[in-house]
């Protein structure tokens, strides 16, 4: 990552050998704390802590989760699907209005009507 | 005084540690007491080439109090020794001028040292000394790195963590912590 050199084995060395000598801890340092420890006391164990708050939240929010992202699936479906142009829903409109005609006429007017149902009356005349 | 073993402290496992944390977050103030014992001198060895020797258990205190009070915050995932050093850079930080006005290794040093000493003695310590000027004259930042990686041998990517840095920012300080004290110490005449 970078051309810095990564030891410097002699200088490492020597602060090591000749590192500051830590004086001793107060004898009483302990208890002292412990003292201090013990005056403040509390039920810590009932209160949860934040990351098992986090958690407890994070189960709530999963299933959450899931459904909106369900919802969020199927909404963009819906609004994704192709819609038809208006050419082709004249096209169907004129396809439905024949057959529609074809269908539900009573009787046959014409002969070629009673051969032909699904032809227009343009095409008889 | 006494001469810090770095590995003293290092022997016990993390799993102990979570132990003990767990106990401490039910009110046991029994195992707090032990996660003291297990840490303390490695809190100590890292204070005080950081701070003046005279507020030492002042800051070992702070520490230890202040992980008592964060214990309910700690994320039982990360690693306890961590989390405590995060803590004690805290306190030292807040203790920056405190540091500023640190007395010289060798008035500790002459206060202590008997008076008839042999030449390797003299010599020991008068390095010490240098050693103790040459952290002194670094920046708390480039001390806090050159002391957690060359003095205590944690790894570079923990020190990123306890210092909540980059690790290229570790080496970066490293790096520029050495320079500044091979500079100083082949000023003072060492020849390294």
């Amino acid at each position: 990552m970078s051309l810095l050199p990564e030891d410097d084995p002699r200088l490492t060395h020597f602060v090591k050998q000749h590192r500051p000598i830590v004086p001793a801890a107060d004898p009483t340092l302990e208890q002292r704390i412990m003292t201090l420890v013990e005056k403040m006391p509390r039920a810590i164990s009932s209160q949860p802590s934040n990351w098992q708050r986090w958690r407890r939240r994070g189960m709530w929010l999963l299933p959450t989760s899931i459904a909106a992202g369900l919802v969020a699936i199927s909404g963009s479906q819906l609004f994704l699907s192709p819609q038809p142009t208006e050419t082709e829903l004249a096209e169907l409109e004129t396809f439905i209005e024949s057959t529609w005609q074809g269908t539900v006429a009573e009787q046959p007017t014409t002969e070629t009507e009673e051969l032909y149902p699904l032809v227009g009356e343009g095409a008889v005349n | 005084m006494f001469v810090v073993q770095t590995e003293s402290d290092d022997n016990h496992s993390e799993d102990d540690d979570r132990e003990l944390v767990q106990r401490s977050l039910q009110g046991d103030t029994q195992s707090f007491r032990l996660l003291y014992r297990r840490h303390q001198q490695r809190v100590r060895a890292i204070f005080y080439p950081l701070c003046a020797g005279s507020v030492l258990d002042d800051l070992v205190q702070e520490v230890f109090l202040r992980a008592w009070k964060g214990l309910p915050k700690f994320r039982q995932t990360a690693k306890f020794s961590t989390w405590l050093y995060r803590i004690a850079w805290n306190v030292a930080s807040d203790q920056r001028q405190a540091a500023a006005k640190g007395r010289s290794q060798l008035e500790v040093l002459s206060q202590h040292a008997p008076l008839q000493q042999n030449p390797v003695d003299v010599m020991h310590l008068h390095y010490q000394d240098l050693v103790q000027r040459g952290l002194v004259k670094l920046s708390l930042e480039h001390r806090t790195v050159l002391v957690l990686h060359d003095l205590e041998e944690f790894p570079q990517r923990e020190i990123a963590e306890i210092l909540d840095i980059p690790i290229g920012t570790v080496k970066s300080r490293l790096f520029h912590a050495r320079a500044a004290m091979r500079q100083f110490l082949e000023k003072e005449g060492v020849q390294l």
